[in-house]
């Protein structure tokens, strides 16, 4: 089966050869054309050319149109990056600096407007040129919830969350709710085939189920009604996301929850019932320590918690993982993702 | 006046939280039993709930970490008798970071129980952490990553490893953030001497670590 057919069996509930795997290489794309990190984001088609060439080299059911989460933070002005030889860019310069600047914060009408955007796009378009039809081009924008980390620090969002004036608070995340949309959308109208909506701020890791449905929630609503018929899969963005799975599923429709390593996947299956997709993440850091058998392990764990619809998924998968681990990786998911007639993913 | 302050905490209610501290003042109860009878319980509750039911969370840790520092600071002056701090620590976050809320939680945790705290901020030079903590006398230098290639990387703690063997330094090193957590072994493969899991943690590991220095 080709990806894509992977993707809308289990979509669909349809008979599968095996559960698709959506393997997070981003920043090793650089590493495959020889580029430092600095110079491949700097390009959208060598971005793209990276990720078709680590489609063909490890077998993921995935190819990447995302750049990096500060992306979504250039979209809106930040100018100034800090790059690493080894990991993903930080935001250098916050570009709210007092709480008097959420006032002066644009979101552009029209995202065409900004090189970052302009950039990010081209990659998805390129992808989508290639792989129409055999490959899904996934694409990520940023949660209203999240976006003020990114664009004042997550020290200063939670200060501004708990103890700042709340129409300064209300007033931020109508704009970033605004960007969030625009966003969404734009990303499906340049051919993104998933959408991946990150909000790790949302997550359990920060907030009381209380908080989350009282602070978080309407925000998320708000932002999935806005981007639709745009449907995107929530992602936990390293948080935990568990318990959320009710709310996320009845109140706001989520069509599929991915999962942090620390998450139930048992638990997460049960709550999500079958009305969503649930990605089981493997813990990749671990990956680091090259230990093929501990991989192993983890990964014939995942997929015998998983029941239907399963994705089978990374978190960050940092940049010096060893490639032979990276391939024992998807070999193995391969091989305990495989569906057997009548079986576990059958 | 205990189950009040945790609970105001616990709902990151920060204004109610601090409107205990000052009634129990009203009340006449001394600043030592407020610290020591009500917030610092308090730090010690919330661990447990985090470490053995997983209950709490960042944004609880961040209230209660800004509420009881600002307490804390607000009754030290007016305790009958100095208290000595207890150590000296430099905390940041590692060059090329620049997540500052764990660190924050840190270094509220730590100066509500009486530690003197230096915060060095964010994306620091291995070279001023090494350089501030000569010239604070320092016993500690904590650094925070969020990100794997900061946690690891030559610029973050192996870096201020290398000049403390390089220059024959006896700071202990500690390490917390968000890939320590999500490997446990990683500590030891910066070179770190420990770590905490949560910031919560930290006075414990501060603790354990100044005993091997004293």
């Amino acid at each position: 089966m080709k990806p894509v057919e992977r993707f809308h069996a289990v979509a669909h509930g349809l008979p599968l050869d095996r559960i698709p795997v959506c393997c997070n290489l981003l920043d090793q794309g650089a590493k495959e054309l020889g580029v430092s990190i600095r110079e491949y984001y700097a390009r959208p088609d060598l971005v793209a050319e990276g990720q078709l060439r680590l489609f063909a080299k490890y077998g993921s059911d995935v190819v990447w149109g995302t750049h990096y989460a500060g992306r979504d933070a250039e979209i809106l002005g930040v100018d100034h990056m800090i790059f690493s030889e080894s990991g993903p860019p930080n935001v250098g310069r916050m570009l709210i600096q007092e709480w008097s600047d959420i006032e002066k914060l644009r979101i552009p009408e029209d995202l065409d407007e900004s090189p970052a955007w302009r950039a990010e796009a081209e990659t998805v378009r390129l992808l989508k040129g290639e792989c129409a039809g055999t490959v899904p081009v996934m694409a990520t924008v940023t949660g209203a919830f999240t976006l003020p980390a990114l664009l004042m620090g997550i020290e200063k969002w939670m200060e501004l969350l708990f103890f700042g004036p709340a129409e300064a608070r209300v007033q931020l995340l109508e704009k970033c709710s605004d960007f969030t949309v625009r966003k969404a959308r734009a990303l499906h109208q340049a051919g993104a085939d998933v959408v991946v909506y990150n909000s790790p701020v949302a997550s359990q890791t920060f907030l009381t189920l209380a908080n989350f449905e009282k602070l978080a929630l309407p925000w998320i609503l708000r932002d999935y009604l806005g981007m639709a018929p745009v449907r995107p899969i929530y992602f936990c963005g390293g948080g935990e996301i568990c318990a959320q799975i009710p709310l996320l599923v009845e109140r706001v429709g989520v069509p599929g929850v991915y999962l942090s390593p620390n998450d139930d996947i048992a638990k997460a299956v049960s709550l999500a019932a079958g009305r969503c997709l649930v990605v089981g993440t493997i813990n990749d850091i671990l990956l680091l320590r090259g230990d093929e058998a501990l991989v192993e392990r983890e990964v014939a764990r995942i997929l015998e918690l998983g029941r239907a619809p399963f994705l089978f998924g990374t978190l960050v998968m940092p940049f010096d993982i060893e490639e032979r681990m990276i391939r024992h990786l998807l070999q193995a998911a391969h091989r305990w993702g495989a569906c057997r007639e009548g079986g576990r993913h059958g | 006046m205990h189950e009040r302050y945790y609970q105001a905490v616990w709902d990151t209610d920060r204004e109610l939280a601090l409107g205990v501290v000052h009634a129990a003042l009203d009340a006449g109860l001394s600043p030592e039993s407020v610290v020591f009878d009500v917030i610092l319980p308090t730090f010690e509750r919330m661990l447990i709930g985090f470490t053995q039911t997983g209950e709490s969370n960042l944004s609880q840790h961040f209230v209660a970490s800004k509420v009881s520092e600002e307490a804390v600071e607000l009754l030290l002056p007016r305790f009958r008798k100095a208290v000595p701090r207890s150590g000296v620590i430099v905390l940041g976050s590692a060059r090329g970071d620049f997540h500052g809320l764990g660190k924050s939680i840190v270094r509220g945790c730590l100066r509500a129980q009486m530690y003197e705290v230096h915060d060095l901020g964010l994306n620091v030079l291995p070279e001023v952490f090494v350089q501030r903590a000569e010239e604070l006398h320092a016993s500690i230098i904590g650094i925070s990553a969020m990100m794997i290639h900061t946690a690891t990387g030559p610029q973050g703690p192996r870096g201020v490893r290398a000049l403390l063997r390089e220059r024959g330094l006896p700071y202990k090193l500690m390490v917390g953030g968000a890939p320590f957590r999500f490997d446990r072994e990683l500590f030891r493969k910066v070179e770190a001497d420990a770590w905490a899991d949560s910031a919560l943690e930290a006075p414990r590991v501060v603790e354990a670590l100044l005993r091997e220095v004293r």
